[in-house]
This record gives structure tokens, sequence and C-alpha cells, in this order.
């Protein structure tokens, strides 16, 4: 049986690597975000509406709300 | 009386039905779909080719047929049959190199039709960014079940009772996480962008 060290250190780990993998996709929509503001100003369709049912914008906010989570009870976690 | 500056700045009428009307995005991902699909016909045929090819090359010799015949490898109308398909196959594959080039130039009136700054510089950029968003996508799924799977172990042990509430990869600020990730695959799908489903 793994002890709570070695337990707590893996999951710290994998929250980084949570944590990493929400920053990654929060860049790219601020990115498609972007796209879409250029395409409403030359007068097209927004391109983010032909993805229904995908909320865009919402990834900063959840990688923000689950660090601070996780740094209050004691997990060492980096906000890239 | 409408003021003279205030009548410059309203927006012309028509600005909503040009909203409607001009959609570059969806011609571009009709066209470039449609070279994806003729590209990828065309080397399905020129595959099963090389394939047949190899097989012909092996009894290519007259000696080395006989042989293979005679200790029954292959018999006469299997290598009748093959070059019947390779014939059938190199029609067929003439015909997708023509379907691919025509779509190809489709693709290049549509791009030279719509907007230069759409189809040259905000298209591919738009589809880098989704690819991106994907990984991003992916591996996030791929640590929450990671993270699932150890919060059990921590629940098990008593530790995550002694830290209080552990948060779920899984469950957040937008419902499931599997969902939108499927929801994201199958709208890409319908654009004609192809994601990897392995990282």
């Amino acid at each position: 049986m793994k002890n709570r060290q070695t337990l707590l250190k893996e999951a710290e780990g994998l929250y980084q690597n949570y944590v990493n993998a929400l920053s990654e996709a929060a860049e790219a929509e601020k990115g498609l975000e972007a796209i879409d503001r250029e395409f409403r100003l030359r007068g097209q369709k927004p391109i983010l509406v032909r993805f229904p049912g995908c909320t865009f914008g919402r990834f900063e906010q959840r990688e923000k709300d689950y660090v601070s989570g996780l740094r209050a009870k004691g997990f060492n976690l980096k906000l890239s | 009386m409408m003021s003279l500056e205030v009548a410059k700045t309203r927006r012309p009428r028509n600005d909503k039905a040009k909203m409607k009307t001009l959609d570059d995005f969806t011609d571009y991902c009709a066209a470039k779909a449609d070279v994806e699909k003729a590209t990828e016909d065309y080397q399905g045929i020129r595959a099963q080719i090389l394939e047949l090819e190899e097989q012909q090359r092996t009894y290519a010799d007259d000696d080395a047929l006989a042989l293979a015949v005679e200790q029954g490898e292959i018999s006469l109308a299997d290598v009748q049959a093959i070059e019947s398909r390779l014939a059938d196959l190199r029609r067929r594959e003439a015909i997708a190199f023509k379907i691919q080039g025509r779509k190809r130039q489709a693709f290049e009136a549509v791009r030279r039709a719509r907007s230069k700054e759409v189809c040259d510089t905000l298209m591919p950029a738009f589809e880098k960014l989704v690819h991106t968003y994907w990984a991003g996508l992916l591996q996030a799924n791929e640590a929450s079940q990671g993270i699932r799977d150890l919060h059990q172990d921590l629940f098990r042990n008593g530790i995550a009772d002694s830290i209080g509430y552990l948060p779920d990869a899984s469950a957040g600020l937008f419902g499931n996480f599997t969902n939108r990730t499927a929801g994201f695959l199958q709208a890409c799908g319908r654009l004609g962008i192809k994601l990897d489903l392995e990282k």
C-alpha cells in the first residue's frame, strides 16, 4: 500500500498535468475568440457558433479556480 | 431630423442580410473537405494498386510463377484475377486523380474569390488553434481520468477525508467533460476538420 506522502505527491503531479492541459486549451480559446471577433468585424458569420454545445471562454477561469482550490489544500501548483 | 454625424455612423440596413449570406468560413471548409475526401479516395486506390503490384512482382518471373503454381501457392486464375483487378484499379486511379485535381482547383477558386485575409490568414490560424485546443482537451481528459482513480485511492486511505474535499477534474464549471470533448469532435467533423483521437 502506498503511503500518504507518495499518494499526495502523485496527486500533485496529476493536478499539475490537468492544469497544464487547461492552460493549453485556455490559450487556444483566447486565439479562437480573437479570430471570431475578426470574422464579425468583416461582416462574416462568427466561427464559434458552429460548435453547438461547446462553451468557449471558460477554461481560463476553470484553471484559476482549480489551482486556487488546490493551493488552499496545500498542493504546490504552478499557474502557467 | 437625424444629424449628418449620426447618419454616417449608423450601420447600413443590408448589413444583417450580409451577415447571413457572406460565409467564407463555410465555403472554405466545404471546399477543403472536398479536397481532403478526394485525396483520401485517390490515396486509397493508390495503396491498393501498390499492394497488388507487390504481389504481382513476386510472380513476375515465369519460372517463379510456374514453381508457385506447382506448389499450390497461387493458381493461374488468381494471377488473372490480380491483373484484372489491377486494370480496374488503374482506371479508377485515373478518374480519382482527375477528381482530386478538380476539387483542388475549386478550393483554389474559393480562396481567390473570398476574402484573402480570411482564407489565407484567419482560416489557417483557426485550424491550428482548433488542433491546439483539441490537444488540451485530450490531455485534460486523460489527466482527469487519472485523478478520478487516484481520488479513490486517497479516499480509501482516508487521506482525502483528512484534507477535506478534493475537486474532481471531471466535474466542473461546465458539466460533463467527456460530452464537451465529443461535441467538439462532432462539430469539427461537420466542418471537415479532422482531429486525431490519440494524443
